[in-house]
Order: C-alpha cells, then structure tokens, then sequence
C-alpha cells in the first residue's frame, strides 16, 4: 500500500476546502532562482514543497501560503484551513501542535 | 484639461527594481497573458505576486478594450503611457508587502493575509465600478499592530461624462465592503484622488458630445 507524507496528506485536505483555490510554494524564491538561470519551468509536479512541515520533539510546525477564491471572508477561510490542519495534526501531534501558520497570499 | 504631470508617478517609493515579481516584470507578465497563458510557465503560476498581478492586468485590459486615452492626442506622451504606469503600479502593488495578522484564540496559530493580497482586494474593488479605474493603492499606518487605525489612498480615472462624485463614492464604498468583509483592518479613512479624466471610444469618436 503506498504510503503518505503528513505533506501530502496536509495538501491534500487543504485543497479539498472549496474557497482554497491555491496552495503557493513554501519557497518562492526557488522560482525567482530558477527565472534567474533562464529555467521557465520548474518541475511539472512542482519541486518545490507546498506545506513546510518541520516535526520535533516539541511537535509539529506547519507553515504555508494559500490563495482564496474570493467567495467567503478570506477570515474565515484562513481559520477553517487552520481547523483543517489541525485536525489532521491530532493523531500526530497531539492536541496541541506546536505552531500553524497560515498566509493568505492572493483573495479572488 | 488634466494635471500635466504623469498620472501616477511612483517616484515617492523607495523600491530599487519598480517592475520584478518574484523574476518576472511586468512586461513578461504581460507577454504571458498575450500567449493565454500556454506554455505554462510554473516559476509564474506559483508565485502569488504574479497571480495578483495577472489577474489585475487581465482587468485591465477588459476595461481599457473600449477606452481611449485622448490627452495622448495633446500631451507628449504616447498613447499607451497612462496603461503602462498602470502596469507598473500593478507590479510594485503585487509585491507581497507586510504581513497582516488574522485573530484566533489558538496560541499556535499565526494567521496573516499580505499585504499585496489586500491592496490586490482594493484594486479589483475599485475597478468592479463602472467608469472607474484603479491607478495606484497604497495602505498607511502599522498593518502589523492589530487594531491599528490605517487609511488606504488610491487613485482613480473616471471615465467622461459619468459623475466623477458618485464615481468616487461608489469605489470607497465597494472598497470598504470588500476590507470588512476580507480583513480585520481598522480602517478609518480611504482617500481617494481622482487623478485624471478619460475618453471612451465612443465619447471620442462623437467629439466628445
């Protein structure tokens, strides 16, 4: 059976949020590296992870950036992906995981 | 008729390269929506600057189609001058810019909106009114500090003949709904200067009558 990163599973659930339009990647500045060198595109799949997970012994950080579609309150939006994320932390962190940090990068 | 200084100078900001996104100009932008955006070019898709900025340069396009600049038939500069300093307002404006705190009671939670995300939100506000075009936006005071009373300045051009009053009235409006609703910004003013006055293609080809 194939296995899932937390990545995955958090990209995933995030994108299944219907006022989620996008998930940016964690390293823009991969893209501006890349039109630097003359590179138009950077990796059909997207090398470039799109939700930075960094787990420790204090627990799990989770950081990304996200467009909205512009439908709801971006507010509102941005709390629900955090509750998302949250959820999906649960089993892996504990109740507690130790940061989430959402950006909400482009309304509409 | 008009100020005869350029419409939105964007000498006032101390950004060393005005037209970069994430290493794109605006230009290339440009060049990319010509193409309908194939191939696809991920460096652009993934950048959020760049979306904010595709988008407001596909508006504008829309709204000039039927527009025509005609003190370009008086002044100096070429016809196409008033839309490329848009251009490059929509380029400085996309730039992510500070971060913008959203409340939550979680103390792991760090929820923010960008900057350029808001002044993006402003600009397709203000432009959603008919006759009105969005020149330049800027957001002052500490966006980072909840609570913070800020003001937000924009420019705009009202076409000929509508009433530049209720032109000007109907953007704050339409910009403070969109503010409320998407952010929790203490705004406690938005400004806006009514910087020039445009032709339609039709109103030109009448003579304006």
């Amino acid at each position: 059976m194939a296995m899932t990163t937390l990545e995955e599973r958090l990209t995933a659930v995030i994108l299944a949020e219907p006022d989620v339009r996008t998930i940016y990647p964690t390293r823009p500045a991969f893209g501006e590296i890349g039109s630097r060198l003359g590179i138009a595109e950077i990796g059909a799949s997207g090398e470039s992870p799109k939700v930075a997970v960094v787990e420790s012994e204090d627990g799990t950080a989770v950081s990304i950036s996200i467009g909205v579609t512009g439908q709801r309150p971006a507010t509102s939006v941005c709390r629900n992906v955090h509750k998302i994320i949250a959820d999906e932390l649960a089993p892996v962190a504990g109740p507690r995981p130790l940061s989430i940090s959402i950006k909400v990068a482009s309304v509409g | 008729m008009t100020d005869p200084r350029p419409p939105y100078d964007f000498a006032d900001l101390d950004i060393p390269d005005a037209a970069n996104l994430d290493g794109h100009t605006i230009e290339e932008l440009s060049a990319y929506l010509d193409a309908e955006r194939t191939p696809t070019n991920f460096s652009i898709e993934s950048s959020a600057g760049c979306q904010i900025a595709l988008t407001a340069l596909a508006r504008l396009r829309e709204l000039t189609a039927h527009t025509l600049e005609v003190q370009a038939a008086v002044e100096p500069e070429p016809p196409d001058s008033w839309v490329h300093s848009i251009m490059n307002r929509i380029a400085l404006e996309a730039r992510t810019g500070r971060d913008i705190p959203i409340s939550h009671p979680a103390p792991t939670a760090h929820l923010t909106m960008t900057e350029g995300s808001v002044r993006g939100m402003i600009r397709a506000a203000g432009d959603s009114i008919p006759d009105v075009i969005v020149g330049r936006c800027r957001i002052d005071g500490d966006v980072t500090v909840p609570g913070e009373p800020v003001t937000v300045t924009i420019d705009i051009s009202v076409a000929w003949g509508a009433s530049i009053v209720v032109a000007a009235d109907h953007a704050r409006r339409a910009i403070r709904w969109e503010l409320l609703r998407h952010s929790e910004l203490n705004v406690a003013a938005i400004h806006i200067t009514v910087q020039d006055v445009r032709f339609r293609r039709a109103d030109a080809l009448t003579g304006g009558q």
